[in-house]
């Protein structure tokens, strides 16, 4: 627009140049022919005043007012110009002509000068504005960047902001007002007023008070002194011990101990005689350091050094005097010191003394003595456990259980023992039972065995038919392999069916070691020993061999149905047996059997079980998919199948699903379909920054309900993320809010002398001006 | 008051052991015997319980500890933080012995904990690492604090403790009343109900109130503590099973023909005809559902908060009398005449699962409230227990003379052949014995609000914590077809620039050249992993046993 303009104002210019031009020509003519000069300047003049009686073309024409013969070429007027001529004008540049230094200089500079560049395009000039101004305004901002990241990870955020500070004066101020007021605390504040015990301030007493006020100047000045004088010694002393201490000869060091050693002796002779009491304690400090002699291994012979000495003492004297006179310390260090003062330990003195005997003799001893917690606290435990075990001891297959458990809570002081101890008890407790179980009466155990195996034999042929059946997950080889210790073991009646009992899956066989297995799978860390359990297993099951981890295994095996339905779990044996069963005879309960055998004679639920679960998998298996066209490309017609080749080519296989749940669980039928219904409250999205729904789900673990936690967490879980008070105003934050120092240049304010949005709005008003 | 959770299920019951492990309060006079004990070699103690136990030293030094509130990035602002961490001087100048809030034992917050760090998840980025360890964080406070109010648990469960050689068995209940305290004692009665035949009773879920219905139409319902009658009735017909809905007041007969249900005083309220013949009722508080077993083998749920019927299932297996629910995940469990037991949702059609327990008919079920076993007995008179987490297996079975008709679990974990033992500690806010008629509106209100969809009793019911990754990868899929390109998908790798040279052509197709052969390697070994199965799977039907194959090792 403005351009417009200027071009305009520029057109007008010129014209009017050009108009003026030509009245200077026009008047120049005149001069030529002055042939009629009046009449044709008034003509002029006429002509003049009538155009210039439409207001249009106005202007002023030099006027003259003198003859026109003075006009020449070489002489100067000032007609026109409205400027008179000053002399001084004249003779100016007559003066200064001479020299044009001014001249050349102004030339040079502007021969210098290069051209002026063409102004930058508006659009590159914005551009840049707004560059930098981004720049600066990103800087100014990022120093918030901070704050947003913490606003955005607080748990909660409270506005306004600015808190108020809570009016909660400190319970001292609130007390100091408080006065005695019932009889119990009149006589409570009496008895405190009496002793002249604090009240309100806690620090001193009026007794400590004036104890402090005592102390004069001068006894302060004496005590500074002595101070100083003691702080001066000590560190004399240190400087001393740390000189002694770098002297690396070990000949002085020997020497100083020895020498100490000697004083030792001497001071403690002396004290002996002075002071009985405190000799005594000396004397169990020598004791002491007696025993740590005793059971360190320092000169026994067995250092590197004494080694090395001990192979050059065959050849060299020195070498062999060396170590005898380590041994002969160590026997000196190892000396009992003689008391006569103390009759008692005179006589276990007397004891001891003359012994030179190994070392474990002694620490018998010394048990028998009992200065050794250690040894005192094993030697004890021993004997509870023994008492423990006697009532186990006896003869009482019917309640196994509930004695073990009731052994569990007798231990004695539960809640100190320390895991270890636990597992110790545990494990003996174990042992207990797998002793009791091999305790137990053997005719109790025969007439299951032998029912049981009359019911094996009747399902034998059974079992054989499933072996088949099951021989194509990979057993057979296993079962094969582990024949023989079975056959040695078990004899010759169950060899058909051994493949099938071998299958027997490592499982937790009581109560106790599921919990054991379940602490496994909650606490990891926890490492469960079970030796002898183990033990037990690998002697009643060949399938576990040392080695092979456990977890594989279980899942490797195929459990046998057979197995679970028939044969009981051993636990049971070792477990309480019910009470009337005991008393039941045993033609009783072989009676009772065969009528049970006889009851289910007829139907065969394990074979109807079995066709279900095929069923079921069948049914669940993803169908193949058959594209061949009966017909196409060769004969077709009734009684006519398409050729396998050309089914095999059509056929589309669907790729196998993951395996199923119950594959290796024969005795249940797991549904694998889903729940729709219940999918459909299911998170089917990933929210932001998860990439992988694992994520995510650790995230919503914990329930936040109140029926799940404390009323606290509770509360803590469904705190809302933004709390505003009602009628307060939330004001934008403030540099000031967050403790930064508000500068105006690297304030928000930045922001609002954004150039471009300047320009903008700069634009956007020339436009509402040009529309209006 | 806060009252303490139930721990989570993963942890086993742990029966009466529970009380010989259990810490003894502590003290604030114990405190110097406790430090002193830790010093000396005297007194062996657990190591871990004994650094929880060193009481927390004031703030200055806690910032290094391994407390998890200090550990937490700093907030602005802690609303309810109940105490400060600083000691603070009181009236008489004495300092707070216990500065900071209380330790908790790892163990006892361990059994609150729910998250399963030993499980690796996939590499995150910075930003889900850090949410992932807000969460973290919040769980184990949480866990914390469940532990820390497991202190309000201040009762012992009781238990049974025979002389030394004496059978647990064979003490009766009137030697029981003999032994214990007069409160406790208070709580035996006796009813002599002779005329009416078998009697099926329900105790209410709060534990007050006793239904009971005879075979020839007696009908009753009492408060058992202060034993008021609330109503007596007879049915004339006869009843097969009784049942407490969700409150005492309404009461849920099996009778003849149809199902009946009743208010606490006798008045007969509905009559559903669509649950006929009904054998056996159980009732699912969270949900809201009474589910009956009938003789024409129709497992039905009842909605009792709206009237319908939410699911009426065929379990094709005849006759259905034995039926049970497991308390941790609301399913029901049928046993069939065939020895096995099927488990049931509404939501499927088919069972969720089905378990062969014995070679005859099943007789009885019952499941323990932590949902981790089942015990099962037939008319082969075994008596069985099954892990029910997953596996199904049993996990010990004997022989009983008689079999078992009825089976029980009590809240402690004992299987019941008439005796039980009751969680001593009970949780007021769930259901109170003792209260009034007030708080049980209010109860029934919240209940309801809290009513639980049907569609969403499954085997595990953690599940519904899961992503439905089904569906999450179909609808990526649809989102891959609809933008042409995968947006998530792992770019190429493009060779950085580098200088001196070395980013001519030919260094950057290498370096280009060597990062897919790494891709390519890992593809095949994983596929390498895979393949030894199928090949063992192929190779085993080709293989012909040989006579020799019994000498191999």
């Amino acid at each position: 627009m403005s351009e417009v303009g200027a071009a305009e104002s520029l057109l007008a210019l010129s014209q009017q140049e050009e108009v003026e031009d030509l009245p200077k020509d026009y008047a120049l003519s005149p001069s030529e022919d002055e042939v009629d000069i009046d009449g044709e300047r008034n003509h002029q003049k006429l002509l003049e005043a009538i155009s210039s009686l439409d207001g249009k073309n106005r202007w002023k024409l030099a006027e003259r007012s003198e003859a026109s013969l003075k006009v020449s070429e070489f002489s100067v007027t000032s007609e026109g110009s409205g400027e008179k001529l000053v002399l001084s004008d004249l003779l100016g540049p007559v003066k200064t002509s001479s020299s044009l230094a001014v001249v050349k200089k102004q030339l040079n500079r502007v021969k210098s000068k290069k051209t002026v560049e063409l102004p930058l395009n508006k659009e590159e000039v914005e551009r840049i504005h707004r560059e930098v101004a981004f720049n600066k305004t990103s800087q100014a901002l990022s120093k918030w960047d901070p704050i947003v990241l913490k606003n955005r990870q607080a748990e909660q955020l409270v506005f306004p902001l600015k808190k108020e500070q809570s009016a909660f004066a400190p319970i001292e101020h609130v007390l100091s007002g408080w006065k005695a007021r019932t009889p119990l605390e009149q006589e409570v504040f009496n008895l405190l007023h009496k002793n002249k015990q604090p009240v309100t301030d806690p620090l001193l007493t009026p007794v400590e008070k004036a104890s402090l006020k005592a102390m004069s100047l001068e006894e302060a000045k004496m005590r500074r002194a002595e101070l100083q004088r003691a702080r001066a010694l000590q560190s004399y002393y240190e400087a001393r011990a740390r000189r002694e201490k770098k002297i690396k000869s070990k000949k002085y060091h020997k020497v100083l101990k020895k020498g100490k050693a000697r004083k030792a002796l001497k001071d403690f002779e002396k004290l002996r005689k002075v002071n009985p009491t405190a000799a005594l304690e000396e004397l169990e400090k020598i004791e002491k350091a007696r025993m740590m002699e005793r059971m360190s291994l320092k000169h026994q012979n067995s250092g590197k050094w004494a080694k090395s000495k001990a192979i050059m003492a065959k050849y060299d004297l020195e070498a062999r005097q060396a170590m005898q006179e380590q041994l002969a310390r160590n026997k000196e260090l190892t000396q009992k010191l003689q008391v006569a003062s103390n009759s008692e330990e005179e006589e276990e003195g007397v004891e001891e003394e003359g012994d030179l005997v190994p070392d474990a003799v002694n620490e018998i001893q010394m048990d028998a003595d009992g200065p050794n917690p250690w040894m005192l606290r094993n030697h004890s435990r021993g004997t509870k456990e023994a008492k423990g075990q006697d009532p186990e001891q006896l003869p009482e297959p019917v309640a196994h259980e509930a004695s073990e458990s009731e052994e569990e809570e007798d231990r004695p002081g539960a809640e100190e023992e320390t895991l270890l101890n636990e597992f110790e008890e545990r494990r003996s407790l174990r042992r207990k039972s797998g002793l009791n179980q091999d305790a137990e009466p053997v005719s109790r155990q025969e007439p299951k065995d032998s029912s049981s195996q009359e019911v094996l034999s009747e399902l034998r042929a059974l079992a054989q038919k499933l072996n088949k059946e099951k021989n194509q997950s990979g057993k057979q080889n296993m079962s094969s392999t582990r024949t023989v210790p079975v056959v040695q073991r078990e004899g010759p009646l169950k060899a058909e069916e051994e493949p099938l009992l071998l299958q027997r899956p490592e499982r937790a066989h009581t109560v106790q070691e599921l919990e054991e297995l379940a602490k496994e799978g909650c606490f990891q860390n926890e490492e469960v020993p079970r030796p002898s359990r183990e033990g037990q297993q690998t002697e009643r099951n060949p399938n576990t061999q040392a080695g092979v981890p456990k977890e594989k295994k279980r899942k490797e095996q195929m459990i046998d149905l057979q197995n679970l339905l028939t044969t009981k779990s051993p636990s049971v044996k070792s477990l309480a047996i019910p009470t009337t069963v005991e008393e039941l005879e045993d033609e009783e309960e072989r009676d009772q059997k065969q009528m049970i055998k006889e009851a289910f004679a007829g139907d065969d639920v394990i074979r109807d079980f079995l066709k279900e679960k095929r069923e079921a998998v069948e049914a669940s298996k993803p169908k193949d998919v058959d594209l061949t066209l009966p017909g196409w490309g060769e004969w077709g017609g009734m009684g006519l199948k398409p050729s396998a080749k050309k089914r095999r080519r059509f056929l589309i296989k669907t790729p196998e699903g993951p395996p199923r749940k119950d594959k290796n669980l024969p005795n249940v039928i797991i549904n694998e379909k889903r729940n729709v219904h219940a999918a459909a409250h299911q998170v089917r999205v990933l929210p932001y920054p998860f990439t992988h729904h694992q994520q995510f789900e650790r995230t919503i673990q914990t329930p936040i309900g109140s029926t799940w936690n404390t009323q606290r967490a509770f509360q803590k879980l469904t705190m809302p993320k933004v709390v505003t008070k009602p009628g307060h105003i939330i004001k934008p934050i403030k540099a000031e809010d967050v403790g930064y120092r508000s500068s105006s240049r690297s304030d928000l304010s930045v922001v609002q002398r954004n150039p471009k949005q300047l320009s903008l709005r700069h634009k956007k008003q020339l436009k509402k001006n040009s529309v209006d | 008051m806060e009252t303490a959770p139930k721990p989570s299920k993963d942890v086993p019951p742990k029966k009466n052991r529970l009380k010989a492990k259990r810490k003894k309060p502590r003290r604030y006079w114990d405190e110097e015997t406790l430090t002193a004990a830790g010093a000396s070699p005297g007194l062996p103690r657990n190591k871990k319980r004994n650094r929880e136990l060193r009481p927390q030293r004031p703030k200055n030094t806690n910032i290094a500890k391994k407390s998890r509130v200090s550990r937490k990035p700093q907030l602005p602002k802690k609303p309810r933080e109940g105490r400060n961490l600083e000691p603070q001087r009181s009236v008489s100048g004495a300092q707070d012995p216990f500065p900071g809030p209380a330790p908790v034992p790892v163990e006892a917050a361990r059994k609150f904990r729910r998250i399963d760090k030993s499980k690796k998840l996939p590499h995150s980025k910075s930003k889900t690492r850090s949410r992932l360890e807000v969460a973290e964080a919040e769980e184990e406070e949480i866990s914390i604090k469940a532990a820390r109010s497991e202190l309000l648990l201040a009762e012992e469960p009781g238990f049974l403790e025979g002389e030394d050689g004496e059978d647990t068995a064979k003490i009766c209940q009137a030697d029981i009343v003999e032994a214990v305290d007069i409160a406790s004692a208070a709580k035996h009665f006796d009813l002599n109900l002779r005329q009416f035949g078998p009697y099926r009773l329900n105790y209410s879920p709060t534990g007050r109130h006793l239904a009971f219905g005879g075979h020839r139409g007696h009908v009753a319902a009492l408060d058992w503590v202060t034993k008021r009658l609330m109503c007596e009735i007879n049915v004339m017909e006869a009843v097969r099973d009784i049942r407490f809905l969700h409150s005492e007041a309404l009461l849920a007969v099996a009778q003849n023909r149809w199902l009946h249900i009743y208010d606490n005083q006798g008045i007969e309220l509905h009559c559903i005809r669509r649950c006929d013949r009904v054998t056996r009722l159980e009732f699912l508080p969270f949900h809201f559902l009474l589910a009956t077993a009938s003789e024409t083998g129709f497992l039905t749920y009842l909605d009792v908060s709206v009237g319908k019927i939410v699911a009426a299932l065929n379990a094709r297996a005849g006759r259905l009398d034995v039926m049970t629910k497991n308390p941790y995940n609301a399913v029901i469990h049928l046993g069939h005449s065939n020895g096995t037991v099927s488990l049931w949702s509404p939501a499927m059609k088919e069972p969720l699962a089905k378990i062969l327990c014995h070679r005859g008919g099943v007789r009885a079920v019952a499941v323990d409230s932590t949902g981790t076993y089942m015990a099962t007995s037939g008319l082969d008179h075994q008596l069985k227990i099954f892990d029910l987490r997953g596996m199904f297996q049993p996990l010990s079975a004997r022989t009983l003379p008689q079999g078992a008709g009825h089976l029980a679990f009590s809240q402690r974990g004992l299987l019941a052949a008439g005796m039980g033992a009751a969680e001593p500690n009970f949780d007021g806010l769930e259901s109170n014995p003792y209260r009034s008629q007030k708080q049980r509106q209010e109860w029934e209100v919240k209940a309801l609000l809290e009513k639980v969809p049907a569609e969403l009793i499954c085997l595990d019911p953690r599940a519904l914590a899961e992503v439905d990754v089904i569906s999450l990868e179909q609808e990526k899929k649809e989102r891959i077809e609809r933008l042409g390109y995968d947006p998530e998908a792992k770019a190429p790798f493009q060779p950085k620039p580098k200088q001196k040279g070395r980013s001519s052509t030919a260094s950057l197709v290498k370096r280009k050249r060597k990062v897919m052969d790494k891709e390519h390697r890992d593809k095949v070994r994983q596929s390498l992993e895979q393949q030894p199965q199928k090949q063992e799977k192929a190779k085993l039907p080709r293989a012909r046993p040989s006579a020799l194959d019994r000498f191999v090792r």
